[in-house]
This record gives structure tokens, sequence and C-alpha cells, in this order.
């Protein structure tokens, strides 16, 4: 009898299908929601660099015809120094899909340092025109990330003549261990940053406004939750690429994820997702790609953090002022533990849950064993997010005030300092001894140097800014 | 409706398959288990129109886990409809099943069903309703599972200025409802919440002020008359299908009939049944309507004999199913209430519609002893309500740029009470009544905080200062037991810091910490910790940070402390990007005394990270760790240029005995085609060479 009814859902569905056939062809439209969209960076491969400025005035494509299509209109001035060890977004532009095998950068003036200030230099030939070779294959509706990577010590020619020796480096992946993947909650692409090379090398189409992200175990598939489309993107990190959609035929407003494996299959386990106005958590099954269950918790139910070893996700209900505890062996609510007011991040630690609170500026400190407050940490706030790493230390994004406070392994505050716009997201790389924090408020990640509690650069990536994940082995 | 031509329909095929097999040796013990998933998928999603978008796709799965294999198939349709260009409003209809056969089991069914509607709101109250539907159901007849949740939800919020002050006001209705068929149970929770939030600026944004009120009701029927958390247990009325006492002398129980004997069960514990304890074989028991479960009996007496607690009987517990036959079900444990002047017995749950106990022995020396009633004691309807109410206040002031001064405080307030239920009559019975139940739990917590930071100096002197109390009163009334007790709690904290970064290569902090925790008014236990670190960049590419950090602990009601002390280092060499190489180090100490007898640890760490980046295809790093065990992990990654699409990773580790290795290719032929194959293994150098193995592949096909 099931059967039956798989079999006639499969013919209604191809009849649609079918019925729908003259459909397939894309009307041609300059702003087609096939286009594709290629992000343009820029950045100096010197290190020392001469004092040397250009100003471009377009940028133009050349496409598999040999008809060239602007990109982007000037006039931008490009500073070397500006680029020592920093990459700039030239331009995010919607493109038609197809193979591009030209980047023509037209310049209209550029000029260099010397002992009595900026000399002008003679422009390339004709026209100012730079002609570099690209392999830019743009695939319908995905996201490309293309890097100018320019040399300015190598750009001067017979000592008078601006010939700026750059190369197009076409996204291509990186080793693993390697990747930070930044989610754009105000588009609907994710960024994907090289650690070492600290420059964004990807970027990847998902659903619309994605916000919280989640790795398997194996590290090898970024489930990203897509809060405006009500979907989930399973992306290839190895391949820049994405696999599968689950569609989440239930929960109104997705917006953080995590996920327990599958004790057999490592592979393979469950999603939980907070549904903020439905007020419900959703579990998700990896191989089925479905809804098994729908959870009822707290009122604004916003960020979840599981603990694989006791087999348990914690759920912030921002309205009620709570915690809801959910056991992952049978998806049942546990408990629910009142905290302060308005708590929107969660971190669990060695033995200690830190719940963030943003309506105040206190940090609760649950007890998972205990089931209930043990204690309060205060800090300049308000505390929106947080995370916990290098060797038990605490680091808290106090999103409303711009700031990042550090605390030490004894939950004590030792420094609070300027961070970007609407700082939130937080990722702790301690290979490197680098924490990443998004900030939504503009396009820009800040690196911090965990130790020493310092700003060190911003890297530039999408619109808002909003989750970090970090493979490390 | 004639479609709209512009956008193109998006037909998708996928394939995944994914493989585990895992060997494990303990012990000379060896298990292994193997996984493996397939699954397959054919979707379509299309906008049908602007506004209407339509996906469906069918999956199907299938899972051999150690030999045992499951199947589904899980069709879904998704149908979204947001009106033209003003999104004004959306709606979505989902609806997902999935038809499981588990191993050797017979088919179950589960499906999902999901109705919104969003009213965004930008000018106006954003509105939304769903419903969600989920059942779960095997194809038997009659059924071994069939269950049954629905939610339905409510929610609107809306945010608006008014006289300067943002304003939020939210309003969140949900009512989970759970049903199962078999097991003859239902839940329901129902709640509302209310809140209110308030903030708004003063003096050009150098006073900010927030405040937040919230108010709660919940409700949640648990209609399961057996064993749970929420569930209380109380004696069996009429409600709960009690018909009649019963009586007898009788010398052979195991048969016949006893004797309709009402008084026994007319909620007068004043007067004689007219039945005594001063004989043998006195068979004294209830009748039900329907079998009820049953886990403990009272037996009132009446006597004016004071060494009545003093007596012991014995006693037998029979249970039937149509008043003649019985069983015996075994001894109950016994014991006589004072305060009651009942004997009470209990025993596992037992279902059964007659129950009685017999006794096999009396007090000869005995005055008269009367038995007034009986009850039958099991878990009962109940229905939770609960209320709360919240809220708080901050204020923060920064005169000028290098002072900022907060001020927090927030109560939780919720009462709860659990009352016997009766589901037919949705009546919920008054509190402290003759036998009924109640249990009600009152508490209140308050949290207060302060907090100032300032720059004292900018750059040489930063000074950050913290206090926050909070108190917790619960007080918890029963019946049954009849019980009061109540709790308070609380706790201080005090923090101090200060930083200084005089120049940017070099920075340093001090702070001291402080928290006590209080239970009933007295103090139990108190924490302090004074701690201090400093960093410097000694040359370009090399930071150095040192830090320590020493504690104090003790436990007041144990008369125990613990202090210690940690010093520890990090040295950061980046002598080019590519390379970084970390050196942290550290050293503890601990005292530990208890009652005069000290016990002493100290311990030491020492490791070391490389990592090592010289192009972006090829990654390595080594992990060694020094103390305090020798411990080695090596790992490389390799996007070779002349394989294409192909990333090689590889990894070697020790740690004392263990040894741990492991390797996995990643391979996209094709962009449509991606394959891995990984392995992983350890193994420990001991008597029984104890070692795991694990192989994973998996591959993803894309059409």
């Amino acid at each position: 009898m099931a059967l039956k009814k798989i079999h006639l859902f499969i013919v209604l569905s191809c009849l649609l299908f079918i019925s729908c056939g003259n459909l397939l062809v894309d009307a041609p439209s300059p702003h087609s929601p096939s286009a594709a969209r290629l992000l343009l960076y820029m950045h100096s491969t010197s290190s020392a660099s001469t004092d040397m400025v250009f100003t471009i005035s377009e940028i133009k494509l050349q496409a598999e015809d040999n008809s060239w299509i602007k990109l982007m209109d000037g006039p931008i001035d490009i500073k070397s120094t500006a680029l020592v060890d920093r990459q700039i977004l030239l331009k995010e532009a919607a493109v038609e899909p197809g193979l591009y095998k030209g980047l023509k950068i037209i310049i209209s003036k550029a000029s260099v340092k010397g002992r009595d200030g900026y000399v002008s230099l003679a422009l390339p030939q004709p026209d100012g025109e730079v002609v570099i070779k690209s392999n830019i294959r743009l695939q319908r509706k995905d996201s490309f990330a293309a890097c100018i990577a320019w040399d300015p010590e190598k750009s001067i020619e017979k000592g008078f003549i601006f010939q700026p020796a750059i190369e197009i480096e076409p996204q291509t992946p990186s080793a693993r261990e390697l990747l930070l993947f930044v989610s754009n909650s105000a588009s609907n692409y994710i960024s994907i940053i090289d650690r070492s090379l600290e420059r964004v090398v990807g970027a990847v189409t998902v659903g619309d406004r994605p916000m919280g992200m989640a790795l398997n175990a194996t590290q090898d598939r970024l489930y990203v939750v897509n809060s405006a489309s009500r979907n989930i993107s399973i992306v290839d990190v190895s391949r820049f690429s994405v696999l599968d959609t689950i569609q989440l035929t239930s929960g109104i407003e997705p917006v953080d994820i995590v996920i327990i494996p599958d004790d057999r299959n490592s592979i393979e386990g469950k999603l939980y997702i907070t549904n903020r106005i439905s007020n419900d958590v959703s579990v998700v099954n990896t191989v089925a790609k479905r809804i098994l269950k729908t959870i009822p918790v707290g009122t604004g139910p916003s960020a979840i953090a599981a603990d694989v070893v006791r087999k348990e996700i914690y759920v912030t209900n921002e309205r009620s002022n709570d915690l809801s505890i959910i056991n992952a062996i049978d998806d049942s609510l546990i408990v629910t533990i009142k905290v302060d007011n308005k708590p929107t991040g969660i971190v669990v630690g060695k033995d200690k849950i830190y719940v963030f609170n943003e309506g105040s500026n206190r940090i609760s400190v649950i007890s998972p064993s205990l089931r209930r407050l043990i204690s309060n940490i205060v800090v300049e706030g308000p505390p929106k997010r947080g995370m916990q790493g290098f060797s038990g230390r605490l680091f808290v994004a106090n999103t409303a005030a711009n700031t990042l406070t550090f605390l030490n392994s004894q939950e004590v505050v030792t420094r609070t300092v300027p961070a970007g716009a609407k700082p939130v997201g937080l990722a702790g790389d301690e290979k490197r001894n680098r924490l990443y924090v998004t900030n939504y408020g503009d396009y820009t990640v800040s690196l911090f140097d965990p130790i020493g509690e310092k700003m060190l650069k911003e890297l530039f990536v999408g619109n808002g800014p909003y989750g970090a994940v970090l493979l490390e082995r | 409706m004639k479609p709209y031509i512009g956008y193109a329909a998006n037909i998708h095929s996928a394939a995944d398959m994914s493989y585990q097999q895992s060997t494990s040796t303990a012990g000379g013990q060896t298990t292994e288990s193997t996984s493996f998933n397939e699954g397959y998928s054919f979707g379509l999603s299309h906008e049908l129109t602007s506004t209407i978008n339509i996906s469906a796709d069918v999956r199907l799965a299938r899972n051999i886990t150690n030999g045992q294999e499951t199947a589904s198939t899980f069709p879904m349709f998704y149908l979204n409809y947001s009106p033209p260009s003003v999104e004004l409003y959306y709606l979505s209809f989902g609806y997902n099943r999935n038809e499981t056969v588990p191993p050797g089991g017979d088919p179950i069914s589960s499906s999902n069903m999901n109705a919104s509607f969003v009213l965004p709101g930008d000018k106006w109250p954003s509105v939304s309703l769903s419903y969600n539907q989920s059942t779960n159901n095997d194809y038997l007849d009659p059924h071994k599972l069939d269950t049954l949740s629905t939610n339905k939800n409510f929610n609107t919020i809306y945010n608006f200025n008014f006289l300067e002050t943002a304003t939020n006001l939210n309003y969140s209705y949900s009512d989970p409802i759970s049903i199962d068929r078999v097991g003859k149970t239902r839940s329901e929770a129902p709640s509302h919440t209310v809140t209110a939030g308030l903030s708004r600026g003063f003096w050009e944004g150098k006073i900010q002020t927030g405040a937040n009120i919230g108010y709660s009701q919940s409700k949640s029927v648990n209609e399961s008359k057996s064993i749970s958390a929420t569930n209380v247990e109380g004696k069996l009325a009429r409600d709960n299908g009690l018909a009649d006492g019963l009586y007898s002398i009788d010398t052979t129980p195991l048969v016949d009939s006893l004797a309709s004997t009402s008084a026994l069960i007319d909620n007068n514990t004043g007067s004689s049944a007219g039945i005594d304890l001063n004989g043998l074989s006195r068979n004294i028991g209830v009748r039900f309507t329907t079998a009820q479960k049953v886990h403990g009996i009272n037996l009132y007496i009446s006597t004016s004999d004071a060494l009545i607690a003093t007596y012991s009987f014995g006693w037998q517990l029979y249970t039937s199913s149509d008043g003649t036959n019985w069983t015996l079900i075994g001894t109950p444990s016994t014991s006589y209430e004072a305060s009651y002047q009942r004997i009470a017995f209990s025993f596992s749950e037992t279902s059964a519609s007659y129950f009685k106990v017999v006794n096999t022995s009396f007090p000869a020396a005995a005055l008269a002893i009367n038995v007034t009633e009986i009850e039958a004691i099991g878990y009962v309807p109940t229905l939770s309500s609960t209320t709360r109410d919240f809220g708080g206040f901050n204020i923060s002031f920064a005169p000028f740029s290098r002072l900022n001064m907060n001020y927090n405080i927030s109560y939780d307030h919720s009462a709860q009470d659990i009352r016997e239920y009766n589901p037919t009559t949705e009546k919920r019975y008054l509190p402290f009544g003759a036998g009924n139940v109640t249990s009600t739990t009152d508490s209140t917590n308050i949290s207060q905080s302060f907090g100032l930071s300032s720059a004292v100096v900018p750059k040489y002197l930063n000074f950050s200062t913290s206090y926050n109390t909070s108190t917790s009163n619960t007080t918890s009334t029963t019946t049954v037991p009849s019980a009061i007790t109540s709790t308070e709690s609380g706790s201080n904290g005090y923090s101090l810091s200060f930083s200084s970064g005089p120049l940017p290569t070099l920075s340093a902090s001090l702070n001291y910490g402080y928290s006590e925790y209080l239970t009933g008014g007295e103090k139990n236990s108190e924490n302090s910790s004074i701690g201090g670190n400093v960093f410097m960049n000694l040359y370009k590419g090399v930071d150095l940070g040192l830090g320590s950090s020493m504690g104090e602990s003790k436990d007041l009601k144990a008369k125990s402390q613990t202090d210690s002390a940690n010093y520890y280092g990090n040295l950061n060499l980046i002598p080019w990007r590519s390379l970084t190489i970390i050196v942290n180090g550290s050293i503890s100490d601990s005292t530990a005394e208890t009652a005069g007898n000290a016990t002493h640890s100290s311990g030491k760490t020492l490791s070391s990270t490389i990592s090592y980046t010289p192009t972006r295809n090829l990654y390595l790093s080594a992990s060694i760790g020094i103390e305090p065990t020798s411990s080695q992990t090596y790992a490389v990654t390799w996007l070779p240029a002349l394989l294409k699409n192909v990333q090689l990773s590889t990894r070697y580790g020790t740690s004392g005995d263990v040894t741990n290795m492991g390797g996995d290719i990643s391979w996209t032929p094709v962009p449509r085609l991606s394959l891995r194959v990984g392995y992983s293994g350890s193994k420990t150098d001991n008597i029984t060479q104890d070692h795991t193995e694990s192989v994973v592949a998996s591959a993803s096909l894309r059409l």
C-alpha cells in the first residue's frame, strides 16, 4: 500500500515536470535570476612595498566570443602600501554564466613616491589598458572568487612606465585544514578564507540569508542553515561546491545548527536547527535529509550547542529567558533552566555551559550534571556570543558595544578591546594562535591575537558576516 | 493560471553512499562493526509563477549496520507562496513522509506536515502562525505503534519607537499535544508568553537604559497513569474507576469472591467499616471498574491500643481480574504511619481490577483494632500549572569616552502547582482536600551586578571592576507525602583588573577575582584568584606571552581548602608567513588540606606546534608534547598539481604507548562526482596489543 502511494507520487511529480518542460529555457536578462556572482579581490604579493598609487577607471571581462563586458566603473585608487598583507574587495557583480578568458583593467593614472613626493608614471599602452589572461568559469547561480595578485616591485619598466605585474588567481581549493568558512547573512553565499594566506580564496552560493553552520565529524561536509529560504545547504569543503540541499518543511526562521555524529558512521549524524519564530527545534537525519522530529522549546530559540559525549543539545530561548536541554538519543526535552535576560549565545565547556545574556551584562554558568545555574560572570557587555579555547580561556563578543572581552581560564576578565562593527561569530585556530571574529555590521572578519589580546587585521568577506567555522585536525 | 515564463525549473538527482568498518581489539576480545548507507534522490523545484514556488522530491535510503538492514523511502512536497513585490506575507505548506522497514521488523510509516503563515513586520506587528503534525504508526491490526504529535504556534512581534524609546512587544502561544493511541496516554502543554522590552538613550547617548518584563503561563496535562517525571502519586478514587470496597474472612484466599463493603471507601476514616484485625484471614480489598495500575494500599485503622505502632502483622497481596480467582503477588513492604493511623503497603506497580491484602498473622495481645477505610495508591493524571514573571533593568553611563559604568538587575519568579486532574470532566481538584494531590513550588531569583571600566591613562592604564550578587529562594509543598521544604541559596562575586598597553610591542594585565556561595544565608564555600599576564613582541615575528595565576578555594562546611598556583608561557614564532611555531608551557602546583591532612600535587606541561604552508596546496603540521607525557603527531595535506582535484592527507602520532595513524584521499574526477576514502587506526603497546581500525569510504554523484 505504501509502495503504491510512492509510485503514484513519483508519477505525479514526473507529470508536473513534463508539463513544465517548456519552461526549462532561461530567458536572457541583464539581471537574470540564473546569473552567477563574481567576487573580484586584489592583494599585493610584496611585503615591503614601494609606495605606488594607480587609479582604475574601468574593468572589463572578455567572454568566450571575445566580446568585452563591463564589470565595473571607477575611479578606484589602489595604493600599494594599503595592500601589504591585506586583501580588498574590488567588486561583487552579477555576471552571466560562461567562460571568461580575459580581464582588462583600464588605468587612468599612476604615480610612485620619490624623494620629493609622488611622481607620475607613464601609462601602459594602448590607452592605459592592461589585459590579463584568466580562466574564470562561472556556473549558473554560483559564486566565484577571483583574486588579482599585484607585485608592485615589478610594476615599473624602464624607470618611468607603469606596467603592473598582475596575475589572476581563480578560485581553487586550498588544503582543507587551512580553511575558515564565513556565512554572509545579508547575502546568499559563504566566503572561504585560507588562514595561512589570510585571504578569501573562494565563495559558494548557498541559500538566502545563511547564518549558522556546522561541520560533520569527518570535516568534509559543511551544513549551512539558510534562514530566509528555510533550507540547509550541504557544502563539499574540498571542492567548494554544494552537494545537496535539504528543504526544511517545517520551522519558521531557522537560525542556528549543530550536529551530533552517528556513532556507527562518522560521516553522518543528526542535525538540530533552532527556529526562532515557531519556537521549536527541528531534527534532521543527514542520511534521510528529512526532518525526523520537531521539538517545542521556549520562546525565541536562537543559539544551539551540543555535548557529543553527553549526547545533549542546549538551546537558548531569547524571549523566555531560559535554556532548554534536549536528549539527543530520543530527541526529547529533558528540562528547562532559567537563565538571565535575553540569552543569545552558548558555549559548551568542560563540565560547564556558558550562556551569554545580551539583555544583561552577565554570562550564566550552568552545570550540565546538576542542571542548574552555578555562577555568573560580569563583563562590560552586553555579551551576545562567545567561544572557549586556547587552554580554557573565554572570548566574548559584545555585539552592541562593538568590543571583544578576553577572560582567563579562571573566568576573570583580563581586557576588553574594540572590535569591528557588531562582532558576533567567533572561531579559534589554536595551531596558529589566531582568533577570528565576524563583524555583522559591515563586510569584515577581524583577526585577533588571543594571547596578546589585540586585533591584528581585518579581512573583507561579504555583507553581514555572521557565523564562522574552521577545520582543524 | 498561466505559468510565468522567465524562470526555469530545477531538476536535481543525487546518489550518496558511505561505508564504515571498524574493528576493535581490547584484552584479546575483538569486536567488529560495519555500517553502509546509500541514498538516492530525485527532485524538482520550480517557480510556477513569480509568487508560487514548488519543490518536491523523493529519497530512498538503505542502511545496513552489522548485517541488519533498514530501508526507507521519503517523499517530500513543499509549496511556498510569496505575494508579489511588496512581500506582504508568506504562505508555505510542507509535507514529508518516511516509510521504513527496520531489520526483521514490520514497516513503519512516519509523516510530518506543516503549514505556516508569516506576516513580516516592518511598520506593523509581525504575525506568524504555524501548525505542525507528526504521525508514527505501523501497519499492524491492532497497532503496536500509533502516535500523533501536533503543535499549534502563534507569534507576534512589534518593534517601534515611541517617544524616542525603542520598544519591542511580543506575544507567543504554543500548544504541543502528544497522543499515544496504543498506550492510551495523552499529554498537552499549552503556554502563553508576553514580553515587552524598552531601550532608550539619554544625554546624547551617554546614558543608555533598557528594561524588559515578561509573563508566561503554561499548563501541562499528563493523562498517562503510570510512572513518569511529571506524574504525581495519589489515591485512585471514583474518577479513576474505584467501584467498591471488599471484605471477607476467608481461609482460602486464592478462590472465592468477597462481600461488597462500601463503608471501606466512604472517605470516612473515623468510623469502623465493621472489620477488625484481631484474627487471621482478613481479606480486605477494592474493586475497580477497569484494570488500574496500583503501587500502594493504605489501610486506615482505629484503636485505643497505645502499643499499636509496635505490633507486627503478616500480610500477603493478591490481585484478580474477576474477583473470584485470585493470584498471589507476594508479601508487600509494610509500615505503620502513626500520624495517619494507617498501615501503608507498597509494592511494584501492578495492573488489575481487583486488589486485596490478607493478614497471615496478628498480635494476639492487641486491643480491638478496627479497619475504617482502604485506599489504593497509583499515579494519577495531573495538571501542572506554571506561572512565571520575569524582568530586568539595566543602565550604563559613559560621561566621557574613558569611563563607563553599568548596573543591571533581573528577577525571575515562578510558581508551579500540580493537581490531580480528571480528563473526562476536565475537572481540576481543589488543593488540600481530603486525599487530593497537591504539590506546589514557588521560586524567586534575583541577580544584580555593577561594573565600572575606565581608561585611567589611555594606553598606559585601564581599570575595570565588577560586583555581582544573586539570591534564590525556593519553597516546595506536597501533601502526598506531606512535606514543606524551603531552600535559600546565593552567591556574591567581585573582580578587579588592570591592563596596560604602553607600547605596540608590550601589554600586560593584572586581575583579581573572588566569589562566595551561600546556603540558608550562611557562606559554605569561597574562591579567590589573582593573576597577571604580560605580552611582548620581542622582534618581528617573535611574540612572547607570560602569565601566572594563584587561587584559593575553601569549602567551609567540609573544612577543606585548596591552594593552587599556575605559571604559563607562550612563545609564538612566525619567521615568515608560511611558518608558525608555537611553544606552550606551564607549571602548576596545588595543595589540598582537609581536617589537617594536606596533599600536594604538581605538574608541568610543555608542547610545541609547528605549521608550515609552503604553498596553498601543501600543509604540514607537527604537534610535539614533552611534558607531562611524550607525544608527537605529524600531519600532511597535499593537493598534487599533477593530479587535478585530488586531496591527500595523512597523519601519524604517538602518545605514551599509543600510536595513531590515519589518512584519507578525496578525489573529484568529474565535477559531478566526488569520492573519498579514509583510514584511521590506533595501537597500544601493552600485553594484549589492543588496537582499533576504521575504514571509511564515501561517494557522491550529482546530476
